[in-house]
């Protein structure tokens, strides 16, 4: 299909009469000139000062705005969580010291001699040390009591018990208890009158051994 | 006042000097501002604007350059003008893409329809005022073109387009143009009093 549009505009002669046309000179031109240019200037004085100040692409902007959003709310929720550990020790229990079977004797210079048998003596007691060696204590309520007479005395104290009962180790107490057991559990065998057939088996006559 | 001395004393704001280069100047691209713009108002915003841009951009001009000081002008002064014109984007743009569809009008004039024009002989105003009827991008481009002289190539990189589109406009332009200026001759000549 053929287009029927023909173009006939001559622009060689289009271009010599636009290329070098002129306008007469209007007298008012310059003044015109001169008020829009004083009218301008404020306005690119100003457009300046905004554009040191606001010099920031849209592109920039909103992802830090939208980065600022969402790095305050993750800040916001680490807040609420606690990361450290919160494996507390037991809570000591706070007990009465029974002061009429104990008696605490501080000694800074000469500790006092141990004066009868079930003495419990704590060698080496130290403020801070977690494993304290009291082997002959035999309740939990006598541990915490010396626990905290080293805790009130750091210095090395001698703690003598006068009329202490018989101290059973907790170890010694287990075996005890596992051989009960044993004992309790143990089978009886039938027994086997062994002398009867000794004697029986002495009575039979020997077989006699031919030699060639 | 020799021109090398108007020119340091226009870049030194210097009124009158500035004066005698807007007067010396100014028939050359009020006419350039008036075929690249779409009526008289914006014609007198553009030319007021570009000649604040000049002297703003007068110390760029050297004088030992091939160009002489009233082809520079002109030179900037077009590209300043296209700047312009691209930079109205509710009008660049919108009226770019929308394509403008006059009512069809079905009845036929024998002796108004079958009248031959000579396209050689079109009036100065009738031409520049059919080229400010033609869309933004298609009026930059056929001035630029035909009339400037800006090769397809530096057209496209000032429009920021591709090549491919200046083609495309530029054709669409001399066919509206053609058309713009049979419809003005024929207006032009029905007005006229008998």
């Amino acid at each position: 299909m053929s287009s029927p549009f023909n173009y006939e505009l001559d622009e060689r002669q289009i271009r010599i009469m636009l290329q070098n046309a002129e306008l007469d000179y209007d007298a008012t031109a310059w003044e015109q000139f001169n008020a829009t240019s004083a009218h301008v200037q404020p306005a690119n004085a100003i457009a300046k000062t905004n554009r040191f100040g606001f010099g920031i692409s849209r592109q920039v902007l909103v992802p830090a705005f939208f980065i600022l959003v969402v790095g305050g709310l993750s800040a916001l929720l680490f807040s609420f969580v606690n990361f450290k550990k919160t494996d507390n020790p037991e809570p000591e229990r706070l007990l009465e010291n029974n002061t009429a079977s104990f008696v605490v004797e501080e000694s800074s210079k000469q500790p006092v001699q141990a004066k009868s048998t079930p003495v419990v003596t704590v060698q080496a007691l130290k403020k801070d040390s977690a494993q304290v060696h009291v082997s002959a204590v035999p309740t939990h309520t006598q541990q915490a009591l010396v626990k905290q007479a080293v805790v009130n005395n750091p210095v090395p104290v001698t703690l003598v018990k006068q009329e202490l009962p018989k101290t059973i180790s907790r170890q010694e107490d287990h075996s005890r208890k596992k051989r009960r057991r044993k004992q309790e559990t143990a089978e009886e065998l039938p027994s086997i009158n062994a002398s009867s057939s000794f004697n029986a088996a002495a009575n039979e006559p020997e077989p006699e051994i031919k030699v060639n | 006042m020799p021109e090398s001395e108007l020119i340091s004393a226009s870049i030194k704001k210097d009124k009158a000097a500035q004066q005698q280069l807007f007067e010396q100047n100014y028939g050359a691209l009020a006419a350039i501002a008036l075929r690249y713009s779409k009526n008289k108002s914006q014609a007198d915003d553009l030319l007021n604007k570009g000649f604040s841009h000049l002297f703003a951009h007068l110390s760029g001009y050297n004088a030992q350059n091939s160009k002489t000081l009233q082809e520079w002008l002109k030179h900037e002064f077009i590209v300043f003008a296209l700047h312009y014109i691209k930079n109205i984007r509710s009008e660049y743009y919108v009226a770019s893409t929308v394509r403008i569809t006059e009512p069809r009008d079905n009845s036929y004039d024998l002796f108004f329809d079958s009248e031959i024009i000579d396209y050689s002989q079109v009036d100065f105003t009738i031409l520049v005022k059919s080229l400010q009827q033609l869309v933004p991008a298609q009026r930059l481009v056929f001035n630029m073109h035909v009339i400037d002289g800006f090769s397809l190539k530096d057209i496209s990189n000032e429009l920021e387009t591709s090549e491919q589109t200046v083609k495309s406009n530029l054709e669409k332009g001399r066919f509206n143009l053609q058309k713009n200026i049979e419809k003005n001759i024929k207006a032009s000549k029905h007005e006229q009093p008998v």
